[in-house]
């Protein structure tokens, strides 16, 4: 079984500015692997450990990049690749999916893409989506488990006899659902994907790892950009309000409560 | 040469659930009707399942001109794949000039396949729309790392503009049954060998069907709450306030509540009217969530905590021996309001 991760390096938030004429957020200060897609991957190496298979990590990025995908090598991931170069600054949602799904094609065949369920910076959800309909996959998203059942009767999946089930996290309950492979799921926080952490031996393993890395031609991609950014400003921060007393506080509190919920 | 199509209307996309309209989607088409007036556009409800016509009024009544409903007895069920084939049918008949989505679980999977399908451009979590005359196109405001950074964005005109909208950043239009308007539905063809996916249960456990998007009030706790037992203190507050619980990342990773009802970077992103925080610290993840809620009151015995910092109302106090006291004076006013309060 082929895996596929897509990850994504994200700022820790704290030192963030616009850059207008490269129509990007530049990001200074401490990176790291965006929480969710470490669910993500952590979720791929239990699917391979059980089916037998293989985990690839795949990030787009510019070449500090390759920090994550040797974080996901010392996770346990086998092979990584960094679609990188300038024609992929201040990509959008589209080209964003279409640059990883044309990546992903590539690098030969696939029974299942993981994404993270959004990144901390864009927060858009939206790249699997484009992942799954440039790859023509279905697509779970926000899953949460994963069970995997062998089944002489199951014609559907590639991999052998395998019906696979996610459990999604939607606002009416939790769905189970059945799909055929090759599919793109995207990944949520949950107690069954805690990210393992790295051996120092694996780590540095990973540090001495060459990793490839895919240029836009190589894709034979023309960059395009539907959406353009104007401006981006920082939102105003919340100031503090009242401070109630100890003594008053229950009186107060309780009115205003009241007098908010009913509002 | 093709010739140019001029795309036109602004769409809502009506996602119903048990035979009941979102809130969400009800309140797109307040803020849709405003960019459809703006921009001298008509606003245009899509339905898309096996059979809606109950819903064609309410649609109306609460702001759009048109309904178009794409049906299919292979679209009883949500399933983008099947879904995304309708929207697309649809799209290519009438080139929507907008097209808006609630930021809910399937309208997220639908919106991200659509866009990608129609090749259309994406703005994500936006919080205003508005119409710019001289240039003839909307500028899009949107809202992106952890509600830190606002932007605003223009799609080229060659491609029809694709947005999600959370719940709650607009307000619901009231209803006018005297509105007139039209609904036409149209039979699509889905194919179901198209359809890879297939929900076979739904669990439904109250610990698991939180919808904390939508609610209106949410009594949160953290590590400060100091044990799962003390959750029912916020159960408490919640519910004579009609609320719901929420909690930090902290009080998840205890085992205290349940993944889904995890405030923050790594769990919800919410903006109630009233947001409730309880032995919650304040961390930038946190806030990451929550910064965006109407009021915010802070419980918290730390005098420095951080969360004090962004709150309305600040309360030092040891929420475990402060909450029953507030949640019974809270009864008590309640009960001399008459029962009122939506939680009674």
């Amino acid at each position: 079984m082929n895996l596929i991760v897509c990850v994504k390096q994200v700022g820790d938030g704290s030192n963030l500015h616009f850059d207008p004429e490269a129509n990007t957020l530049i990001r200074e200060g401490e990176t790291a692997m965006n929480a969710f897609d470490k669910n993500a991957l952590e979720a791929a190496l239990q699917i391979a450990e059980q089916t037998g298979g293989t985990v690839s990590v795949i990030s787009l990025g510019p070449e500090k990049a390759k920090a994550v995908l040797k974080e996901g090598l010392a996770m346990g991931a086998e092979k990584a690749v960094l679609i990188s170069g300038e024609e992929f600054k201040g990509s959008d949602i589209f080209a964003t999916s279409r640059a990883l799904a044309l990546a992903i094609q590539k690098t030969g065949e696939f029974d299942l893409v993981l994404c993270g369920r959004q990144s901390s910076e864009g927060e858009s959800s939206m790249v699997g989506a484009g992942i799954a309909e440039e790859l023509k996959a279905p697509l779970v998203t926000n899953v949460c488990a994963v069970r995997m059942e062998d089944s002489a009767s199951y014609n559907g999946a590639k991999c052998g006899d395998m019906r696979v089930y996610f459990e999604r996290e939607q606002e009416d309950g939790n769905q189970i659902i059945e799909v055929s492979l090759p599919a793109v799921v995207t990944v949520t926080k949950s107690k069954s994907f805690e990210p393992r952490f790295p051996s120092v031996r694996a780590t540095m393993k990973a540090n001495r790892a060459e990793i490839p890395v895919i240029t836009a031609a190589d894709l034979s991609l023309k960059a395009e950009t539907c959406v353009n950014l104007r401006e981006v400003s920082k939102t105003p921060p919340r100031t503090q309000g009242i401070m109630f007393e100890a003594g008053e506080a229950v009186e107060k509190a309780a009115e205003l409560l009241c007098r908010l919920a009913l509002t | 040469m093709n010739e140019k199509v001029l795309n036109k209307d602004i769409w809502i996309y009506m996602e119903a659930e048990h035979g009941k309209i979102r809130n969400v989607s009800l309140e797109l088409l307040g803020a849709g009707r405003l960019l459809a007036d703006q921009s001298n556009q008509k606003l245009v409800g899509i339905l898309i399942g096996e059979n809606g016509k109950e819903l064609q009024q309410e649609i109306i009544a609460r702001g759009a001109d048109l309904v178009y409903m794409a049906k299919a007895p292979e679209l009883k069920a949500f399933s983008s794949e099947g879904y995304t084939k309708a929207l697309q049918i649809l799209a290519e008949r009438f080139h929507p000039l907008a097209i808006l989505f609630g930021a809910t679980a399937d309208g997220k999977e639908l919106a991200g396949r659509t866009a990608h399908r129609l090749h259309g451009g994406l703005i994500a979590n936006c919080t205003g729309m508005e119409w710019d005359a001289a240039e003839q196109t909307v500028i899009w405001t949107a809202c992106s790392f952890g509600g830190s950074f606002i932007s605003r964005s223009v799609c080229g005109k060659q491609y029809v503009q694709i947005a999600t909208v959370r719940p709650s950043v607009f307000s619901r239009p009231a209803a006018d049954e005297t509105r007139r308007g039209e609904a036409a539905e149209y039979p699509v063809a889905v194919s179901a060998s198209k359809i890879h996916t297939n929900v076979i249960q739904v669990l439904k456990s109250a610990s698991m069907a939180v919808n904390l998007e939508e609610a209106k009030v949410i009594v949160a706790g953290g590590r400060g709450m100091g044990s799962k037992e003390n959750f029912a203190l916020l159960e408490d507050l919640a519910a004579v306030l009609g609320g719901v619980v929420g909690a930090s990342r902290a009080a998840v990773d205890e085992g205290w509540q349940t993944q889904p009802h995890q405030v923050g970077q790594t769990g919800k992103q919410v903006r109630p009217k009233l947001y409730i925080a309880c032995g919650i610290s304040g961390a930038i993840q946190h806030l990451a969530g929550m910064t965006e809620s109407d009021t915010i009151i802070a419980i918290n015995k730390d005098p420095d905590a951080p969360i004090f910092k962004i709150c309305d109302y600040g309360i030092v106090a040891d929420a475990m021996e402060y909450l029953p006291r507030l949640t019974s004076r809270i009864r008590e006013i309640a009960a001399a309001w008459d029962g009122l309060l939506p939680g009674q």
